[in-house]
């Protein structure tokens, strides 16, 4: 806060002196309430009710902040389905085709290799995947002259 | 836990009975810095009463509409009264409930809200710019005059009681921090909280010259 840097008028000091209940007890503070014809349990009754109010709708926060995150998973799906099949499950497809053709020592190893692999981009995999799909289709010829 | 379900936490253990009389008595006090029109602090603009506002600083603070961030201000009372002060100063301007000085309406009625922290302006010191109209001139000569006369009375209210009027004093040059006065007095202050609890007791006597005084 901005402290005054003049001197208040008379008025606004005794405000300020009398507005802070601090060191007062309480039943001196509901008696003045009270010489303002307040009714001090229908105060405690309103405020009871909007705190039951605000409490319900906090703890139900939960289902609003639930129902945003559904929507925004939903439209992250919404916008896969636009990716190919061969594109989003070809982590699957590399797993496979490497211990399909080099048996399961070099699925190992390949793993090894390629440890950082959940750093790629989908598009590195999909190169990756198409070269060892050459690399296939160049050994199996030899094998066949074998 | 989550930052909102910490804040839940703190407001659902809160002594919410203690906290509206706290600010209800605030809001009631505050009141009497406003000069309004229709002649009496209990009955603000737009029909609303210290009560009202009070109530809705809570609602405010219930439903986010001014967020409590309880590690960056642990005092929620502090809090609260900060939402009281703001609320009456933005029906203060927005109302056009001013006599002694003016402001410029266009500048408050639709602009953001003052946010935490932020000064909040006082109705007759801080925004209030010095008189630029004979008219002006008038009403802050008229106003300066009502308080005086106020104070008068209050002085004449607690005459005979020596400690009463050094607080008056007090007041008067501006010291309204009851540690301060205390010290200005050279007494211990719970002397200065006994000396509130006698001026409360003078509320009603008080009410009248405040409601003069408008």
């Amino acid at each position: 806060m901005v402290s005054d840097t003049k001197k208040k008028a008379f008025i606004e000091s005794f405000s300020d002196f009398m507005s802070d209940s601090e060191g007062l007890e309480q039943e001196d503070l509901i008696a003045d309430l009270k010489e303002q014809k307040m009714d001090v349990n229908q105060l405690k009754i309103d405020v009871a009710e909007v705190v039951k109010r605000g409490s319900e709708e906090r703890r139900l926060g939960w289902r609003r902040r639930a129902k945003q995150k559904i929507e925004a998973i939903e439209k992250l799906l919404g916008c896969a389905q636009v990716i190919p099949g061969s594109v989003i499950d070809v982590k699957d497809r590399i797993t496979a085709f490497i211990k399909d053709t080099y048996g399961p020592g070099a699925l190992d190893h390949a793993e090894a290799y390629f440890r950082n692999k959940g750093t790629l981009s989908e598009s590195d995999i999909k190169y990756l995947f198409e070269d060892l799909e050459q690399l296939e289709s160049l050994e199996k010829p030899s094998s066949k002259q074998d | 836990m989550g930052k909102e379900d910490e804040v839940l936490k703190h407001l659902e253990a809160a002594d919410w009975d203690d906290i509206i009389i706290k600010l209800t008595h605030y809001a009631r006090w505050r009141a009497w810095r406003y000069r309004w029109r229709v002649g009496n602090p209990d009955q603000l603009p737009s029909g609303k009463t210290p009560r009202d506002i009070a109530l809705n600083a809570i609602t405010k603070v219930w439903t986010g509409k001014r967020a409590w961030d309880p590690d960056k201000y642990p005092d929620l009372l502090a809090h609260l009264k900060w939402i009281v002060k703001s609320d009456m100063n933005h029906l203060f301007t927005s109302m056009g409930h001013m006599t002694g000085c003016r402001i410029n309406d266009s500048e408050n009625r639709d602009g953001p809200e003052i946010t935490y922290n932020e000064a909040i302006p006082d109705p007759a010191s801080d925004l209030c710019e010095p008189p630029q109209t004979p008219e002006e001139s008038l009403l802050a000569k008229e106003r300066t005059q009502h308080e005086e006369k106020a104070k008068q009375e209050l002085f004449a209210l607690v005459k005979g009681d020596e400690d009463l009027e050094l607080l008056l004093l007090c007041i008067d040059d501006g010291i309204d921090k009851p540690e301060l006065i205390a010290k200005e007095m050279g007494c211990d202050v719970t002397k200065i909280y006994t000396l509130k609890r006698k001026l409360l007791r003078k509320a009603s006597a008080i009410n009248k010259i405040m409601q003069q005084e408008q």
